[in-house]
């Protein structure tokens, strides 16, 4: 490595180097079931990415949609494609 | 950013910020439960006619679900875990997906993420690797005192397994106790300072310490409690409580005590002779690793320990479930209409660095579908030689079958190929139902009511899917679930949700935090 950083632990392991890639937790963000809703504050960095988990059991008497997410700027807007039948989406923004 | 640090690469990604909390190695995971959704099989059949009482077709297996335990410090509720999916078959069409991430507040293991993997049928269980934000970690001291540099993970029954077995500290005194049958006497124990023939217990260490113990029993133990009371590094009293399960093993206190005050142990297996090994460790808080370097937010909350072992990925990328599992259910013409999936979705990202059989997925499933199939039959006949009695039949077989999104990684074939995420599905859950109809009329009977063919006209134009929705509750209504929750598995008509929706994916390696 010609620059940049490494750390290494006192076995002279490397632990992390900025020849690694990685991301960092922005936000975490809970959209009610069958709401829409947007929330504001979200950090920027120059990469951003999100994933939704669903929290609850899909057994088959629900449609069970998850929340449309879109990103823009500091705001995220989780969209619910059913009033009726959209679950409780858990969403993690990440960004690098 | 008034404060703190911010580190860049040459791509302008930004590896850590002070501000903003990383995930770290938080522990591997194996598998505390295993349960498959059970056939919803409801089967009736005319007097005469086509009789087969086939249950579920051959090609309507359900997955195996695999459940884990993450258990992180009381009330994070806030931070899922990343929990990345390393399969332990590499070869043939194995996927599999996290189709659950569910919090539980446990008043007496402790708070844990409940998490949930599906995958296809009677394959080698996938291992997790968890990574959380330190703040939501079960040991607030992730400073590991046992020589190595891991972080502690949990079972299933909140005991420690330090990944470091090798215990680097101070061995106090070992002692034997007799337990009784079948009760719930509690056992104190006195251990002695070998070298100056003294009690131990109470007993104040130089600097607050965890509590390590080794035991063996002359049989399996079932739920040995184990309380352990102490004052612990802020000066405040605290009882540990640990269950053991084995015949021999050792754990970790989670507490750093200064003082231990009193052991003691609650049995109800039959009488058997458990020996103990007590010792501290060698290392206490801040007396660990001192090489590294940490980040701390505005609010004093440690947001990034090299030492914790941050999370590294080595690809990125975006993925979509296919429309439906197959274009449709196979032919019906049999009892065993194919529903194994073959459509897939590829998605491709190019890898920093890999290594066949090391790499590892996260992605939670959002998606799922369901396919139907419908065969219906229908015939008359008579019986009976010298006054024959005319019947008429009609049956409609009806199988379903729900899916949840699962995914598997490509095997990598050459450095310049990259490397293949493939989107697909599972099957969670689905049934067989059948409904007949059925007449009989003697000869002259048979002349003269018109209403012996009218009667079937209900089945010749099919029993048709509102029918068959209304049988379907009925038959989850007496069916015995494993483990999951009762329900149709039939939530709709043959089609998909969530499937064309991105879903970010992460690629990783497991060697990196073994």
């Amino acid at each position: 490595m010609a620059y940049g950083f490494e750390v290494r632990d006192s076995g002279n392991n490397l632990m992390f180097s900025s020849e690694d890639s990685t991301f960092t937790l922005l936000g975490t963000y809970l959209a009610p079931a069958n709401t829409t809703v947007s929330f504001v504050g979200v950090p920027t960095m120059p990469t951003r990415i999100f994933t939704r988990h669903m929290i609850a059991e899909t057994n088959g008497d629900n449609e069970a949609y998850v929340h449309t997410v879109t990103l823009n700027n500091n705001i995220l807007t989780a969209t619910a494609p059913s009033s009726t039948d959209t679950f409780d989406t858990f969403i993690m923004v990440f960004g690098k | 950013m008034t404060y703190g640090i911010q580190i860049k690469n040459n791509d302008n990604d930004i590896l850590i910020d002070s501000n903003f909390d990383h995930y770290h190695y938080a522990g591997k995971l194996t598998y505390y439960e295993k349960t498959r959704v059970p056939g919803i099989v409801d089967i009736k059949i005319p007097p005469r006619g086509q009789r087969d009482t086939t249950g579920m077709s051959a090609y309507q297996q359900p997955g195996d679900i695999f459940k884990y335990k993450l258990f992180v410090k009381s009330g994070a509720d806030d931070f899922p875990p990343m929990a990345f999916i390393n399969p332990q078959t590499t070869t043939g069409n194995v996927f599999a997906g996290i189709i659950k991430t569910t919090f539980i507040n446990d008043y007496t293991l402790g708070d844990y993420w409940d998490i949930w993997v599906l995958q296809d049928y009677n394959h080698i269980a996938p291992i997790l690797y968890c990574f959380l934000p330190i703040k939501a970690m079960k040991e607030d001291y992730i400073t590991d005192a046992f020589g190595g540099y891991n972080v502690s993970g949990l079972n299933e029954q909140g005991e420690s397994i330090p990944q470091d077995l090798n215990f680097s500290g101070e061995i106090l005194d070992s002692a034997s106790i007799d337990v009784g049958e079948n009760t719930l006497t509690v056992f104190g124990l006195s251990f002695y300072d070998e070298s100056s023939n003294t009690p131990i217990l109470p007993y104040t260490l130089n600097y607050p310490r965890r509590l390590y113990l080794e035991f063996s029993a002359s049989n399996t133990l079932n739920n040995l409690l184990i309380n352990i009371d102490g004052v612990n590094d802020l000066g405040v009293n605290k009882t540990e409580i640990n269950y053991v399960n084995n015949t021999n093993g050792v754990f970790y206190t989670q507490e750093y005590f200064k003082e231990i005050t009193r052991i003691r142990f609650t049995n109800v297996n039959p009488a058997q002779t458990i020996t103990f090994k007590i010792g501290y460790s060698s290392n206490s808080i801040g007396f660990g690793d001192r090489y590294g370097i940490s980040t701390f937010n505005s609010d004093n909350q440690k947001t990034y320990d090299s030492r914790i072992k941050p999370l590294k990925i080595v690809g990125a990328g975006n993925a979509v479930s296919g429309n439906l599992p197959r274009n449709s259910a196979g032919s019906a013409s049999s009892f065993n209409p194919d529903f194994r999936p073959n459509n897939y979705v590829e998605h491709t990202a190019t890898l920093s660095s890999y290594q066949q059989n090391d790499m590892m997925y996260f992605i939670p499933s959002i998606s799922h579908a369901v396919l139907e199939q419908t065969r219906y039959q229908s015939g008359d006949g008579s019986y009976g030689s010298y006054f024959p009695t005319f019947y008429k039949y009609a049956r409609e077989d009806f199988w379903w079958t729900f899916y949840r999104g699962t995914y598997r990684l490509n095997d990598h074939t050459s450095t310049e190929h990259p490397y293949i995420l493939t989107s697909s599905f599972s099957i969670l859950g689905g049934g067989h139902v059948a409904d007949y109809d059925y007449d009989e009329a003697s000869l002259l009977e048979a002349i003269f009511l018109t209403a012996f063919g009218a009667i079937l006209g209900l089945l010749t134009g099919g029993i048709g899917a509102a029918i068959f929705f209304g049988a379907v509750g009925l038959v989850v209504a007496a069916n015995g679930f494993q483990g999951v929750s009762a329900g149709t598995y039939f939530p709709y008509r043959q089609g998909s949700r969530n499937t064309g929706q991105n879903q970010t994916f992460l690629i990783s390696r497991a060697s990196y935090y073994d």
